[in-house]
C-alpha cells in the first residue's frame, strides 16, 4: 500500500496527542502505540471506521466481522474496570462503531451516505429539486392497489413485487456506483426510499389482516 | 499495542496475567422474586440462603420501630399484617402518580402522589418511595450474597426488563446506590437469559427470548454467533405479567363471593389464592380453593380450560408482540432456530403452547427458568470485572424523541438502535429573536407527545437574536451502554450551550437522594468515600503506566536531572496509592502530571520531526507549491 | 492486489524462535499466537509453541519460521512485524505495527 499518496490532508493530521502519556499517536490509532490508552474515535468516514474499502457493494459477513472484531476491542464492557477518561472513550468509540455499521448495513442508508462522501445529496435531501414525476405517478398507484387489496394474498401479491422491485433497485444502484454514474444513483436512492416505505405499509397491513383472521 | 515483551510457553500453559480479587455478583431483581448469583472462572452459581433456597420474594414488610423483613418472612406477613407488607414494587418502578391512577384501586397496597407527581406508598405509617423499597430488596439480596460467599459485594449487574424506560431504568440504579450496591452494568434481563443459556448450551444462530415474569413481558431476538450476543430487537409491555393472571383469578373469586369493597387485606390475601390456584393449574385440569374473612369461608372451583379462556386475550397480547418484534428484526418466525423460556409464568401451559404454534418448534426451559436471569448477569459480572470472550450488543426498547410544533414527536434515536449510541438533530427558532428554546424529551413510539412517556424537560436560552428559522439548534441524545439517556442542546451558530441528564419527571430528585442516602444507609457516607478512593487510585495507576510506558520508549530525550525529577514524582504517587489519602493521592498525580510537562512536549517534537521525515518530499512540494 | 501476509518476522526474531524450538527438545511445528481475554488487563496476546497446526489457523512462514495465527487474532495482529528484544534487563518478542512508529499510518484499514 502507498502510503504517500494519503498524505495530501495536512500534516497536523498525521500526529495527534495520545490524552493519556502527552506523546505523539497516529491519528487512526485505536490504541496509544506506547502507553496503550483506548484513543477517542477521529475523524473518519465510516468505510474507513469498519476497515473496508468504500463502495456501494459490502460484504455482509466482512462487515460483521470487521464490526464485531472492533467492538469486541472497544466496547464499554471491556473498560468497566478502567478509569472514568477510558471508559468515556471506549464509549466514544462503540458510539461511532455503532453508527458506522447501522449505516451502512442498509443498501438505502449506505448508497445515501456513499452520494454524501462523493459530494452529491440524494434527491430526496435536496429539496430544491423536484421529485421524478414518473416516479410519484408509480408510487402513487402502487400506494392506491395496496389500500383496496382486501384480502392478505392480495396484500402479499403487492409486497412480494416490492420486495423484487426492491432487490432490482440495488442492483441498479450498484451498477451505478460502479459507473461512477452519481446522477443515476442519485435517483436510486430516491426510488429506493419509496420502495422501502411501500414495503413497509404492506408487511404492516399484512400483519394487521392476519391477525385479524386469526 | 504497546511495545509489550512476550516469551514462548508451552500449548495452554501462558499464565494468565494478575486477574483482581474483586466480587461481582448478577442479581435478579424481580416482581415476585429475585435471584443473586456468581460467576467465577467461567462457573455460574447461584447463592443461596442458609435453608437451601435461592429464590428471595421481593416483598417487604415494614413494623413500627424501623423493622424491615425482606423475603419468605415478609411474604409470611401478609395475610397476619397486609397493611404493613409490599409487594410487585417493580411494577410502580419510574412511574409517576398519573401512570397509576387507572390501575390504582387494583393495587395491594395504598398509593399517594406527593406535590412533584412521583409515587409513595402508605405503610405501616410511612410514607415510601419505591426506590427505597427496592432498596430494601437490593440491601437483603446482598446479605444473602454475602452471607453466601463470606466477603462483601460491593458490585453487581443487576437485570432489567427489556422494555423499562428511561425512568424505570434511573430508579433501578438508584435503588440500588441505596443499597450500597455500585452497579456496574444494567443488563436487559432476556439478554442476561440468552448469555447464560448461550453459554451454557453453546447455541448459535438467531435466538427468541420469551420473558414473562410477574409484572412485565419482553421477548428480543438475539443472533449468538461465535461469542458475540447481538440483539436485534426487542419489544414487550412493562405492564403485563403473571401478576395479571393473579389479579383475573383473584377478581372472579371475589366476585363469586359477592365482595365489593375492597380494603388492602382482602385484596392481597384474595391474590395468594389466586397464585395458588395458577400454579395447581399447571399441573392438574381442575381445583378448589377457599377464601376465609369476615368470619366466612367461602369455595371457588376452578378449571383450566376456563383459566384458559380467561387469560386467553393476555397471552395473545404477547404473541402480538412477538410477530411485531419480528418484523422490527426482518425474520419469519421459521429463521428462529430456538425459543429460551424465561420468568415463573411461562410454566403456564397455555403459554407454551402459544409460543410453540407461533415460532414452530418446542420451546427451551433446561436452565430454571427462574435462575436463568440471575445466571445471565453473573456471567455479566464476571466479564466485566475479569475479561471474557463473549460480547453482548443490545439496543434501546424505545425510540426517544423531541416535541415539535403541535405535539408531534421527532424521533432522534429509533428503537433498536444499537447502545451506546449518539445521534444528533437540528432544530430551529419559529419566532423572530426567540431567545429561549423549550426541549421536551419522549420517550415512545406513538406520533403525539401525549401519547408517549413524558422523560424531562429543559430550557435552552441565551440564544442570541435572530429572525425566526436561523438558529441552528443541534440537540444530541446519547444512550449510553446501561440504555441511560443524556440529552444536551448547543445553539450551533454561537455555541450556547445546554446540558441535562435525563433525570426522569417521576423519579427522585438529586436532593431527595442525598438525604436518603443520609438518612437510610448508615455505611452510605463509608462507601461513597471508599468509592472515590478506588477512582482516585484507578486514575493515578492509568498515569503512572502511561508515563512508565512513555520513559521506556522515549527516555533518550531526559537529562538525568529531569529524569530524576520524574522519578520522584512517580515515586510520590506509588506511595500515596499505598495509603489510603484520596487528596494526598490527587495532588500528588498533579505533581506528576506537571514534572511530565516538558518531557511530553519533547516527545510530541519528536513524534512530529519523525511524520515529517516520513512524508516523501513529492508531496511537500506538493504541499508548498499550494 | 494480493492480500500481504499478516504478518513478518525480522531476522532477530526468527533466529531466537529458531533457537527456542531447539532447546525444547520435541517435535515443533511452529509457534502460535492467539489471543486470551482473561485477566484483569482485558484482552491479551499469548504466545505459544505448536505441536500441530489448527484446521483454523492461519499459516505464514517467513525465515525459515512457521507462524499459526489463531483468527481470533489475525484482525489485530494484521500488518505487524515479530521482532525480538535483547535490553539489560529484559528480552523478549514484540509486535510492532509499522505503521504506526512515528510514520502517519493513513491508508491503514486497522490499527492497533
Amino acid at each position: 500500500m502507498n502510503i504517500e499518496a494519503h498524505h495530501t490532508d495536512g500534516l497536523e493530521a498525521c500526529v495527534v496527542e495520545c490524552w493519556s502519556c502527552k506523546g505523539p499517536a497516529s491519528p487512526r490509532a485505536l490504541f496509544c502505540s506506547v502507553c496503550g490508552a483506548v484513543q477517542p474515535p477521529r475523524p473518519m468516514d465510516h468505510f474507513q471506521r469498519l476497515g473496508l474499502m468504500p463502495g456501494f457493494d459490502v460484504d455482509q459477513g466482512e462487515l460483521e466481522r470487521h464490526y464485531f472484531g472492533f467492538q469486541r476491542r472497544l466496547h464499554p464492557d471491556r473498560f468497566a474496570a478502567r478509569s472514568a477518561k477510558e471508559k468515556l472513550m471506549s464509549q466514544q468509540q462503540a458510539m461511532a462503531l455503532n453508527e458506522a455499521y447501522e449505516t451502512l448495513k442498509e443498501p438505502l442508508k449506505r448508497a445515501a451516505y456513499l452520494l454524501k462522501l462523493k459530494g452529491r445529496k440524494a434527491d430526496a435531501e435536496d429539496s430544491a429539486k423536484p421529485a421524478d414525476p414518473a416516479l410519484l405517478m408509480e408510487q402513487m398507484e402502487a400506494r392506491e392497489a395496496l389500500m383496496e387489496a382486501d384480502s392478505a394474498e392480495q396484500v402479499q401479491a403487492i409486497l412480494a413485487r416490492t420486495e423484487s422491485d426492491i432487490a432490482f433497485a440495488v442492483d441498479d444502484l450498484s451498477q451505478a456506483f460502479a459507473a461512477e454514474c452519481l446522477e443515476g444513483a442519485a435517483k436510486l436512492v430516491m426510488r429506493l426510499k419509496y420502495l422501502m416505505r411501500l414495503s413497509d405499509e404492506a408487511r404492516g397491513r399484512k400483519s394487521r389482516m392476519t391477525r385479524g383472521t386469526l | 499495542m504497546s511495545d509489550m515483551l512476550f516469551d514462548i510457553f508451552e500449548p495452554g500453559e501462558t499464565p494468565l496475567p494478575h486477574a483482581g480479587d474483586e466480587v461481582a455478583v448478577g442479581i435478579d431483581l424481580g416482581t415476585t422474586n429475585s435471584v443473586v448469583a456468581i460467576s467465577r472462572q467461567g462457573k455460574p452459581e447461584v447463592l443461596r440462603d442458609d435453608k437451601g433456597r435461592a429464590i428471595i420474594p421481593s416483598v417487604v414488610a415494614y413494623g413500627r420501630d424501623d423493622e424491615v423483613v425482606v423475603g419468605h418472612e415478609a411474604r409470611n406477613l401478609i395475610l397476619d399484617r397486609p397493611q404493613d407488607v409490599v409487594s410487585s414494587i417493580k411494577r410502580l418502578m419510574g412511574r409517576g402518580i398519573e401512570d397509576i391512577k387507572a390501575v390504582a384501586g387494583q393495587l395491594p397496597f395504598e398509593v399517594d402522589g406527593d406535590a412533584t407527581g412521583m409515587v409513595r406508598l402508605k405503610v405501616a405509617g410511612r410514607t415510601l418511595s419505591p426506590v427505597e423499597i427496592s432498596a430494601d430488596i437490593l440491601k437483603a439480596v446482598r446479605a444473602q450474597a454475602e452471607a453466601a460467599l463470606g466477603k462483601k459485594v460491593p458490585k453487581a449487574v443487576i437485570t432489567v426488563p427489556a422494555y423499562f424506560d428511561d425512568a424505570a431504568r434511573t430508579a433501578t440504579k438508584d435503588a440500588a446506590r441505596l443499597a450500597g450496591i455500585e452497579v456496574l452494568r444494567l443488563v436487559n434481563e432476556p439478554t442476561a437469559a440468552a448469555l447464560a443459556y448461550g453459554l451454557d448450551q453453546g447455541a448459535e444462530g438467531l435466538y427468541a427470548v420469551y420473558d414473562l415474569g410477574g409484572g412485565t413481558f419482553d421477548v428480543s431476538l438475539l443472533r449468538m454467533e461465535k461469542g458475540v450476543f447481538q440483539v436485534k430487537a426487542t419489544g414487550g409491555d412493562a405492564a403485563l405479567g403473571g401478576d395479571d393472571i393473579d389479579h383475573m383469578i383473584a377478581e372472579l373469586f371475589l366476585a363469586e363471593r359477592g365482595v365489593t369493597s375492597l380494603d388492602a387485606g382482602r385484596v392481597k390475601q384474595a391474590l395468594m389464592t389466586a397464585r395458588v390456584a395458577k400454579e395447581c393449574l399447571t399441573s392438574r385440569s381442575e381445583g378448589e380453593w377457599m377464601l376465609e374473612f369476615d368470619g366466612k369461608v367461602s369455595k371457588h372451583a376452578l378449571s383450566r380450560q376456563t383459566l384458559e379462556a380467561m387469560i386467553s386475550p393476555l397471552i395473545e397480547r404477547t404473541i402480538t408482540i412477538c410477530r411485531q418484534v419480528l418484523e422490527d428484526a426482518a425474520a419469519l418466525p421459521e429463521d428462529v432456530k430456538g425459543v429460551v423460556l424465561v420468568g415463573g409464568s411461562t410454566r403456564v401451559p397455555l403459554v407454551r403452547k402459544r409460543v410453540a404454534d407461533l415460532f414452530g418448534t418446542q420451546p427451551l426451559a433446561n436452565i430454571n427458568p427462574d435462575e436463568v436471569v440471575a445466571v445471565g448477569a453473573a456471567q455479566q459480572a464476571e466479564a466485566l470485572t475479569h475479561g471474557s470472550d463473549t460480547l453482548l450488543l443490545d439496543v434501546t426498547p424505545l425510540s426517544l424523541g423531541l416535541e415539535t410544533m403541535g405535539g408531534i414527536v421527532e424521533k432522534v434515536i429509533l428503537r433498536n438502535t444499537p447502545i451506546p449510541a449518539a445521534l444528533a438533530q437540528e432544530f430551529t427558532t419559529y419566532q423572530d429573536g426567540q431567545a429561549s428554546m423549550m426541549i421536551h424529551v419522549v420517550q415512545g413510539e406513538r406520533e403525539l407527545v401525549a401519547q408517549n412517556r413524558s422523560l424531562a424537560r429543559f430550557t435552552l436560552s441565551g440564544i442570541p437574536p435572530m429572525a425566526a428559522g436561523a438558529a441552528r439548534i443541534r440537540v444530541t441524545f446519547t444512550v449510553d451502554a446501561d440504555g441511560l439517556l443524556t440529552v444536551s442542546a448547543c445553539e450551533t451558530t454561537t455555541g450556547v450551550e445546554s446540558q441535562v441528564q435525563v433525570k426522569p419527571s417521576y423519579g427522585i430528585s438529586e436532593e431527595e437522594m442525598a438525604e436518603m442516602l443520609k438518612d437510610s444507609l448508615e455505611h452510605a457516607k463509608d462507601d461513597m468515600a471508599a468509592r472515590l478512593l478506588a477512582e482516585a487510585k484507578v486514575d493515578a495507576r492509568r498515569n503512572l503506566l502511561a508515563v512508565r510506558a512513555a520513559l521506556s520508549h522515549d527516555s533518550d530525550l531526559l537529562s538525568p536531572s529531569e529524569r530524576e525529577g520524574i522519578d520522584r514524582a512517580i515515586a510520590t504517587v506509588e506511595t500515596a496509592c499505598e495509603a489510603s489519602d484520596r487528596e494526598a493521592i490527587l495532588a500528588s498525580a498533579e505533581a506528576l502530571e506537571t514534572a511530565t510537562k516538558p518531557f511530553a512536549e519533547k516527545r510530541m517534537d519528536r513524534g512530529i520531526r519523525k511524520a515529517l521525515a516520513g512524508v516523501s518530499m513529492d508531496s511537500l512540494e506538493k504541499r508548498v507549491g499550494e | 492486489m494480493t492480500a500481504p501476509a499478516p504478518i513478518s518476522i525480522t531476522d532477530a526474531a526468527a533466529e531466537r524462535v529458531k533457537a527456542l524450538i531447539a532447546k525444547r527438545g520435541k517435535p515443533t511445528v511452529g509457534v502460535r499466537i492467539g489471543v486470551r481475554s482473561k485477566g484483569c488487563s482485558g484482552m491479551s496476546y499469548t504466545v505459544e509453541f505448536a505441536d500441530e497446526k489448527s484446521p483454523y489457523d492461519e499459516t505464514v512462514e517467513d525465515k525459515g519460521v512457521t507462524i499459526f495465527i489463531d483468527p481470533k487474532a489475525t484482525l489485530f495482529i494484521l500488518g505487524t512485524e515479530m521482532d525480538y528484544v535483547e535490553e539489560q534487563m529484559k528480552s523478549g518478542f514484540v509486535f510492532r505495527n509499522p505503521n504506526e512508529k512515528g510514520r502517519c499510518g493513513c491508508g491503514e484499514s486497522f490499527h492497533v
